[in-house]
Formats: C-alpha cells, sequence, structure tokens
C-alpha cells in the first residue's frame, strides 16, 4: 500500500485531503506545518508521495522540498497551494525538477487531486 | 537628504528664473541700442551695460557656480543687482516722468513670492521702495544730474505724493505676492497630499485584498473538500447529491471571483532580500516629503551607520515606515504648536534584532484607544483621512519580517513606535537562503 505525506498549515485541509485518500485506500502519513514534515522525512518513515503546501508560516512549502532534497529522499510530491500566483516559485521549483503540472491550486477538486497522485504513483 | 532635495528643488526654480532674466535682460539691452539708434537720450552708460552684461551670465546658475554659493543668500544678491539695474535705467528714462519702468519692480517683487518666501518679497519691496525714492529724492534736488525730456521740473509735493503713491503700491503689491504665493503652494500641497494618500489607500487595499485571498481559499478548500466527501459516502439520495453538488457550484463561482479580484491586487507575500533598514528610511521620508515640508513636524533622524542588514522585502518594510510617518504627521499637526517626530535605528548586539523607533511628540493615543491599535478598520481619524488599516497592514507586514512592533503612548504627549525585526547573521550565508516564508 502507497503512503502519502499530507503538508499543509491548515488543519482541515489535511484532514479532508487524508479522509479522502484513506478512502481511496491509500496510507496516510499527516504534518500541519513545515517543521513537523521536516521531522517526519528526517525519520526513516517510507515514503512515497508528499502533497506540499507552499504558503506556511516559518517554514514554507519550498523549505520542506529543499530539505527532502538535501535528504536525497527520492519520492515524488504534488504542490497544493492557496497562492494565486505561483510565477514566482516556479523557478525555484524548477530547480527541484518541478513543473507547473505539478502544482494544485486551491480549492483543489479531490478527484483531480486523486488523479494525479495516481499518475505519480504510476498506477493504472 | 532633505536639505539636499530643498537644495535641488531651489536649484531648478534658479535655473529657470536665470533663463527668464537673461532673455529680461537681453530685451532691455536691445530696447537700450534701438533708443540709442532712433536718436534719441543715450541710455547706454559703459557701467550700466556692464552690469547688465555681468547681472545676465552671473544669473545662469550654472552648476559650478551653485556648488560655491550659498543657493539661499543668492537670491538676495540676485534681487538686489535686479533692483539697482532697473533703478538705474528708470533714472535714465527721466524718474517719475517713465512710471511704466517701475512695472519692471513688480515683476521682481512678484518672482519673489513664487520662487522663494515671505522673507524674500519683504526683501525685494523693501529695496526696491528705497532705491526708488532714493533716484528719484536725489534727482530732485539735484544730488544726481537732472534727466528729463520735457524740461519740466516737479513740485516738490508733486514729486512727493507720486513717489509715495508708487511706494505705497509696492508694499500693496508685496502682500499681493505673499498671499497668492500661499495659495499656490497650499494647493500644490493639498494636490500632492490627495494623490500620496490615494495611492497610500490604494496600495492598503491591495495588501488587504492579496492577504486575505490566500485564507479565502484556504477555507474554500475546506469547504469544498468536505462537501466532496459527502458526496461520494455511500447512501445519498438524489436530492441530497443534488443538493451537494449545488454547494459546490457556488463554491467554485466564489473561488472564481476571488482570484479575480486578487490578480487585481498585489499579493502580499514578496520577494524577501537582505535589507537595508536606513535605506528604506530615507526612501520612506522621501515619499512623504512633499507633505512634511510644509507642515508643522520637523524630522529628525538618528540613524546608526552600518547597521545589520534585515532579511525582507524593502516596499513593504518602506510601507510601514510611510504609514508611521503619515500617522506622526496627523498627531503633530492637530497640535496647534507643531512637533518633531525622531526616527532612530539601533542594533541590540545581544537580541542581534534591528531595532527602529518613532518617536512623536504629536498628539499621541488614548489609553483606551491604545488596545485597539491594530484593530482592522479602527481609526480616530476623519472617515476622508483614513480607513483604519494603516497600521493592521503594518502589524502584518512586521509579523511576516518574523519582528515585533510594539507601541507606547502618553495623551496629548506623543507616541512611540517601536519596531523590532531580526537581523541577519552575517557569518551563516544560509540565513540568506531561507528567504521564502509565510
Amino acid at each position: 500500500m502507497y503512503k502519502i505525506l499530507v503538508v499543509d498549515d491548515e488543519p482541515q485541509i489535511v484532514r479532508v485531503v487524508q479522509g479522502f485518500l484513506i478512502k481511496m485506500g491509500f496510507e496516510v502519513a499527516e504534518a500541519t506545518g513545515g517543521e513537523e514534515a521536516i521531522e517526519l522525512l528526517r525519520s526513516d518513515i517510507k515514503i512515497d508521495l508528499m502533497i506540499v503546501d507552499l504558503k506556511m508560516p516559518k517554514i514554507s512549502g519550498i523549505d520542506v522540498l529543499s530539505e527532502m532534497n538535501k535528504l536525497n529522499r527520492k519520492q515524488p510530491a504534488i504542490i497544493l497551494t492557496g497562492s494565486i500566483d505561483t510565477s514566482k516559485y516556479l523557478k525555484e521549483l524548477k530547480d527541484f525538477g518541478y513543473t507547473i503540472k505539478d502544482i494544485l491550486h486551491k480549492p483543489v477538486d479531490l478527484f483531480a487531486l486523486l488523479d494525479l497522485v495516481k499518475n505519480k504513483l504510476q498506477i493504472v | 537628504m532633505a536639505d539636499d532635495k530643498l537644495r535641488g528643488e531651489l536649484i531648478k526654480k534658479y535655473q529657470w528664473a536665470g533663463k527668464i532674466r537673461f532673455i529680461s535682460f537681453f530685451l532691455l539691452f536691445i530696447f537700450l541700442i534701438l533708443m540709442k539708434l532712433c536718436g534719441g537720450h543715450s541710455y547706454l552708460t559703459f557701467a550700466l551695460v556692464a552690469l547688465i552684461f555681468v547681472e545676465a551670465i552671473l544669473n545662469q546658475p550654472h552648476t559650478f557656480l551653485i556648488k560655491k554659493v550659498n543657493i539661499y543668500r543668492f537670491q538676495f544678491y540676485q534681487m538686489i543687482v535686479d533692483i539697482i539695474v532697473i533703478s538705474w535705467v528708470l533714472y535714465l528714462m527721466g524718474g517719475l516722468e517713465a512710471p511704466v519702468v517701475s512695472i519692471v519692480y513688480y515683476a521682481v517683487i512678484l518672482w519673489a513670492g513664487v520662487v522663494s518666501g515671505d522673507a524674500a518679497v519683504l526683501f525685494a519691496v523693501f529695496s526696491s521702495s528705497i532705491f526708488f525714492s532714493l533716484v528719484i529724492i536725489l534727482e530732485h534736488f539735484g544730488a544726481l544730474p537732472a534727466i528729463s525730456y520735457f524740461n519740466h521740473k516737479m513740485p516738490a509735493a508733486q514729486m512727493f505724493s507720486l513717489l509715495l503713491g508708487n511706494v505705497a503700491f509696492m508694499f500693496a503689491f508685496g502682500y499681493f505676492s505673499v498671499h497668492s504665493s500661499g495659495v499656490i503652494k497650499f494647493l500644490e500641497r493639498k494636490r500632492q497630499e490627495d494623490s500620496l494618500r490615494y495611492m497610500h489607500k490604494l496600495l492598503a487595499t491591495g495588501y488587504l485584498v492579496g492577504g486575505t485571498a490566500h485564507d479565502i481559499l484556504n477555507y474554500l478548500a475546506t469547504i469544498k473538500g468536505n462537501i466532496q466527501m459527502l458526496s461520494i459516502s455511500e447512501g445519498r439520495s438524489g436530492e441530497q447529491r443534488e443538493r451537494l453538488k449545488s454547494i459546490i457550484d457556488s463554491e467554485s463561482r466564489c473561488a472564481n471571483l476571488v482570484y479575480r479580484l486578487a490578480r487585481f491586487s498585489k499579493e502580499p507575500e514578496k520577494e524577501f532580500a537582505p535589507t537595508d533598514i536606513n535605506k528604506a528610511i530615507e526612501d520612506a521620508f522621501e515619499l512623504t516629503w512633499p507633505l512634511a515640508r510644509y507642515s508643522k513636524m520637523a524630522v529628525e533622524r538618528v540613524l546608526k551607520p552600518k547597521i545589520p542588514l534585515i532579511l525582507g522585502n524593502k516596499d513593504e518594510i518602506q510601507e510601514v515606515f510611510v504609514t508611521l510617518i503619515l500617522n506622526s504627521l496627523d498627531a503633530i499637526s492637530a497640535k496647534p504648536k507643531g512637533g518633531t517626530l525622531t526616527i532612530k535605528t539601533e542594533y541590540l548586539k545581544d537580541k542581534e534584532l534591528v531595532g527602529i523607533i518613532f518617536a512623536d511628540t504629536g498628539t499621541g493615543i488614548k489609553q483606551d484607544d491604545l488596545k485597539r491599535i491594530g484593530e482592522p478598520f479602527f481609526t480616530t481619524k476623519e472617515p476622508e483621512k483614513g480607513a483604519g488599516l494603516g497600521l493592521t497592514i503594518a502589524y502584518g507586514i512586521i509579523a511576516r519580517h518574523k519582528g515585533k512592533i510594539d507601541v507606547a503612548s502618553t495623551a496629548d504627549e506623543g507616541a512611540t513606535f517601536t519596531i523590532r525585526i531580526p537581523a541577519i547573521q552575517l557569518t551563516q550565508n544560509s540565513a540568506l537562503e531561507v528567504g521564502q516564508t509565510g
């Protein structure tokens, strides 16, 4: 079973996404904030995919992705953001190997999220 | 820097004045030559021509000249030479016989009001009166060779009455000049104030929309997600599904609206970069200068040189400073005697914080109001002066910079806003990398 890490500073969103993914048959780890996410990434927990918010207090989504890179974790990630203009993040995201196709905007359609998750995990 | 700015403005005006003077003197010179060619009296004396030339050339405020002279005093030298030339020409043209020449005095008086201030007008009026009177009286009583084209000697009573009439008119004109230049300056200030306030308001609204959009979208995401979860649960009737779908449709429209609205406005999270606080203060000061310059507010800046940089967005930080300066301006303007705004920067080495202090001697903040500072839409100002968002936004911006604002105030004595923002640790380059926050 695939394990997905959901990172968002808004607990309600974590709960919804987590609930949905569990219903769809995934295993979910949650982090309400960048620090928690980094802690989880540093532990030896198995993660197949990360869904991460960009705009979070203290440690942002970019910081989490950067840390993930440093830790040499190779799992794919989906960016789920409430920011209107993501163009300014794109350059940094590109450095980590992400494109505009990896970004979903809030309020997200859960089924669109599911499609992207399946795509990333290469589930047919 | 304020003096530099004032100096710059003054120099610009001088350069204008210099050009106008050059043309006037050139015309005067042509006029004098023409008069001679026509066979009239020779007005051309060597000394006058020399003076005209020196005046016309010296009044071209060349940069090299302006750098060397006290620009404020220079205008008085210019005026006195102008008035001597005018008086000389007036004398050569027959004194009271050619009253039309005295109109030129009025040009000097009016110009003094527009370009400089009340002191210059007073100076122009007094020196015009004195030189004019001297020429007329000395000529009348024979100290200067009499020049008359009608071979007629005026009785002393007539001379004095004309002389007094002219002098009285100079003073009246001086009053007019002071008054009208005051009106012009007031209108100019009002226009600048309106545009600055409007810009400020626009910026504030932008921040507000941009700042709330992200939150609204987050809430909408929760709503949409939960509704979708409900619709996929088993055992939903067709009607229930219909209703849930209708909620999602409305939610989508709402999200669209927020996107459209937010795209029109500025997003609050911007590029963070190492920022010099002192520079931001200078820039904010420059932005508010059109308002401050004519106000009763004196601004003192005690900026610590080579202060450590902070990690932040210069435009946002500047916006905070503009807000605080404008607030102080309002508080000080409400006091009949005016007051001082002291802007100080400091570095707290032990806490590694940069401190910025805005202390004014304005009307202060009442104890009850102190608690409500920063609350959205809370204001003690008249509706046209502010919506009560300036400090709300300032608090938001400083919070994004991981800083803090403290307010202390005694009613009627003044208010002090202290801002603390973490300094960049220059030893750790990593601090520069963790730029994206909030």
